[in-house]
């Protein structure tokens, strides 16, 4: 009978497919990423039409729905919800409101899916009580030694994890930057809020797509910060931490969570050290901690007001797929590089007249002007590394025992994202050693006229076409003698070599390296600089040392802004072309006969060129390639240098010198030694790029 | 097998079959990205010899394989009617050469005969299936798994061959 008086109300019938049509427009043609809060408006008056059709229709059943759905469009413009997580959830239970009018008006019931999704909804709007007041309550702590979250298959298919996840971590890094302004001045009570706000939207968030784990943690977190923004708890050095520790784990959780919906096995998490100290966190603490925040033990002292004023900023911004970028500034290589050849081609200028030449030149502005515009899309200030190792100095510190001041400077200096990815780790590394070996005791440093607070300086600025990042502290420095003696032990170095300080501290870099009297979680292993220098040369940067014993140490890092383009030396060996970094390369030389020499009776092996010795490398035995020329004095040789040595790598002839885009071949080529992308040439061949630090590491088989 | 599942399911029973000699063998359209006459091959040392290098596809680089020493059938020049036939295998291409391309053959799950028994010449992991129809024979390939053996890019005999052949002269002193 509902369905009888539901088709014979006529114009209802017209209204509600006006409203459901333009409700469903908005939905095919909005990516969430899109839509506004006026968009929210838009969609609430709307539902709102549609409830009241359907009531006076009678038809409980989907006014019941409606009537969820509209709250639910509620709590995401109230914020309770994370904003892509709300919409996501909004648009995947209309899809399934929308198939169901369909089945009724053809006069099936709805589907259980869809009574399903309505019941849990119910469930969560109307604020069932939530396991987390329960642990809050018990006295026993829980087992959270080994967790690993569960996902509901439905949640999974309604494919909302992954706005959630977004959604997440970008409130975990809002509420990290005011948490640590927070920090600083715990007078400015204005950073609370948006650091309740973020866990406030995860707690929400988490709940609907019924993330325990995540929700629980977040709820407890943002009943402390509840408690200091009442004042009822003092904001002490214990409760940031704890704070800061429960970003951490959520971090951690979220990435489980990533893992389980691509289908990799997570890893267990171990909350419980967290947790106790969350749950801990919730009665007031004793007096005496309010006392020790007063101590200023960690500071920033430059860059604390810039990181205000920029949390501050708002500019309009839009969000892009890193990989389109990545995709977008390929092409515009490609272009640059053909538009160079272009107009190289002397026959073609020989051919035209004044104006093409002009027309030509005008588009080469333009694509170098389109250029450098779609390189800086990719550009962002080092100040988020700078941020992020702040952490890490604070946790250093505190496991230490030693005091550190970290002071940035440049932190605004633009950076390729590549860089920004690839920088964190070895930067941590250094800053680990500076640390662990270069800053001296508290003792020793009183004793050495210094302040008790050492201070940790990273500076980055431009220097031409190049980066130069700098991490330096005011420690003991590097003392050569107990370097030299670590490298004759381990062999690098013989006893009765006469070594320069030059290429005693180059020894540190070597695998297998270490002075820490013992393996700290810090340092020691052995694995850390040699670490860094893979990863500065992966970039086809360089590392120095400037030591000043007893007063400080400083290591620079030298990286080329750009990464997609590269000056080669097109080279031929046999049927394959190679492409050498120029500036890898020295000089380039045909030995003369008389100067060619070798061990053993053979006489081929190295050349001799102004008193120096330079090893001849057969780079066609190494790649098993049919050179035309066997004979060192009939070929050519690119003589290439590797920690102040000089090799001679052999080649048949020199082709030309071009810009290249460097493209990746993929991972089914990644193990191929010293070759670390492939391009295509002017002819449309593909060249090899060759590395010779990645060559000779290879050649040499230094593990 | 999901693979014959797919087989009819995803590519509607349709086949982008070739010959290589006397016989024609069949891959499912799904996984056929498209096909180009013969071009230029750039060898990639290092590399099995089934790997014969790569092409320059429109500014792409993809590796070529060839199917003919991967069978371990003859090599044979390359005509005016060799072809590249680029296969997307999750999102991965790789190119194959072949002699000849035939063309779409559709067919029907009675036409086909999953888990044939064959002769040594073809292993049969690489095999989904046989067709037949009006007299033709088509040996159906499963790609994913001719393909995902030349995962080994590099043969590890090779490099240590060569490193031998390299001295040292760490102990010469500059």
């Amino acid at each position: 009978m509902e369905k009888e008086n539901y088709i014979n109300n006529k114009s209802s019938l017209d209204n509600l497919t006006i409203l459901l049509d333009e409700l469903k427009v908005k939905q095919e043609n909005e990516d969430p990423r899109e839509t506004s809060i006026a968009g929210l408006d838009f969609i609430l008056i709307r539902l709102n039409k549609i409830k009241f059709l359907f009531n006076t229709i009678k038809n409980s059943h989907f006014v019941e729905a409606i009537d969820l759905i509209e709250k639910l469009v509620k709590e995401i413009m109230d914020e309770n919800i994370g904003f892509f997580t709300g919409l996501s959830y909004f648009f995947s239970l209309y899809e399934m409101f929308l198939e169901n009018l369909e089945d009724y008006t053809k006069g099936k019931k709805p589907n259980s899916n869809f009574e399903k999704a309505v019941l849990n909804l119910k469930k969560i709007i109307k604020g069932e009580k939530t396991d987390t007041q329960a642990l809050i309550n018990i006295k026993t702590p829980l087992k959270k030694e080994k967790v690993i979250q569960t996902i509901s298959k439905e949640i999974i298919e309604t494919g909302i994890i992954p706005d959630f996840i977004n959604d997440s971590e970008e409130a975990l890094t809002t509420a990290e930057k005011s948490l640590l302004n927070f920090e600083k001045s715990p007078i400015e009570r204005e950073h609370i809020d948006p650091i309740f706000r973020s866990f406030h939207s995860i707690k929400g968030s988490a709940g609907f797509l019924k993330l325990v784990e995540i929700n629980s943690l977040s709820h407890i977190t943002e009943d402390i910060l509840s408690l200091i923004r009442d004042k009822k708890i003092p904001p002490t050095k214990k409760i940031f931490n704890a704070l800061f520790k429960s970003i951490d784990i959520l971090r951690k959780l979220l990435a489980q969570v990533s893992n389980i919906i691509n289908e990799i096995k997570p890893d267990p998490i171990n909350m419980q050290e967290g947790y106790n100290i969350l749950t801990t966190c919730i009665h007031p603490s004793n007096d005496s901690d309010f006392n020790t925040m007063q101590e200023k033990d960690l500071g920033s002292k430059t860059e604390s007001r810039d990181l205000i004023n920029k949390t501050n900023r708002s500019s309009e911004m839009v969000k892009v797929q890193a990989n389109k970028l990545d995709e977008l500034s390929e092409l515009v290589g490609e272009m640059v590089v053909a538009l160079s050849l272009l107009s190289q081609n002397s026959t073609l200028l020989k051919a035209v007249d004044r104006k093409v030449n002009e027309s030509i030149d005008h588009i080469g502005k333009i694509t170098e002007n389109l250029y450098d515009k779609i390189l800086g899309l990719r550009m962002f200030p080092v100040e988020s590394i700078f941020s992020k190792l702040y952490i890490q100095i604070r946790e250093l510190s505190q496991k230490s025992g030693k005091k550190i001041n970290l002071l940035i400077e440049g932190g605004d200096t633009l950076v390729d994202k590549v860089i920004i990815d690839s920088i964190y780790t070895p930067l941590t590394h250094l800053i680990r050693n500076a640390v662990d070996h270069g800053i001296e005791e508290k003792k020793e440093r009183l004793a050495a006229g210094k302040k008790e607070s050492a201070n940790i300086t990273l500076s980055a600025t431009h220097k031409g076409d190049s980066i130069i990042i700098k991490v330096k502290d005011d420690g003991k420095g590097i003392d050569p003698d107990v370097i030299l003696a670590k490298a004759i032990d381990k062999g690098f170095i013989k006893k009765k070599e006469k070594v320069s300080e030059k290429e005693i501290l180059s020894t540190l870099f070597k695998a297998g390296f270490s002075t820490a009297k013992s393996v700290t979680d810090i340092s020691g292993r052995g694995v850390g600089m040699d670490v860094v220098k893979r990863a500065v040369e992966e970039l086809r940067g360089k590392i120095s040392i400037q030591n000043f014993p007893s007063k400080g140490c400083t290591f620079s890092i030298e990286l080329p802004l750009n990464t997609s383009i590269i000056e080669g030396l097109v080279v031929r060996i046999g049927n394959n072309r190679f492409v050498i970094p120029i500036l890898s390369v020295i000089f380039t030389v045909t030995p003369k006969k008389e100067n060619l020499s070798g061990a053993y009776g053979k006489n081929e092996d190295f050349f001799i060129l102004s008193d120096e010795t330079i090893p001849i490398i057969r780079l066609y035995k190494f790649y098993s390639i049919t050179p035309d020329k066997t004979d060192p004095s009939n070929s050519i040789i690119i003589v290439v240098s590797k920690e102040k040595k000089k090799y001679g790598l052999m080649v048949d002839e020199l082709l030309f010198r071009q810009q290249v885009v460097i493209k990746n071949l993929g991972d089914r080529f990644s193990k191929l030694k010293g070759i670390t992308g492939g391009t295509i040439l002017g002819n449309g061949r593909l060249g090899l790029i060759l590395e010779p630090q990645n060559l000779l590491r290879s050649i040499y088989s230094q593990s | 097998m999901t693979k014959q599942e797919n087989l009819f399911t995803k590519s509607g029973g349709k086949l982008l079959t070739f010959m290589i000699d006397k016989q024609e063998y069949g891959i499912q359209i799904l996984e056929a990205r498209e096909v180009v006459g013969i071009m230029p091959i750039d060898e990639i040392p290092q590399t099995p010899n089934f790997m014969k290098g790569v092409i320059n596809l429109r500014g792409k680089i993809i590796p070529v394989i060839d199917l003919r020493t991967k069978f371990k059938m003859k090599e044979k020049d390359h005509s005016k009617e060799t072809c590249i036939i680029v296969v997307d295998i999750q999102k991965k291409l790789t190119g194959i050469v072949v002699d000849l391309l035939v063309g779409v053959l559709t067919i029907e799950k009675n036409d086909f005969e999953g888990d044939p028994e064959l002769g040594e010449n073809i292993h049969i992991e690489f095999i989904t299936g046989i067709a037949k129809l009006d007299g033709r024979v088509v040996i159906v390939l499963d790609m994913e798994h001719i393909l995902s053996n030349e995962e080994l890019v590099l043969i590890q005999n090779t490099e240590e061959k060569n490193l031998k052949t390299v001295e040292e002269p760490e102990n010469i002193i500059c």
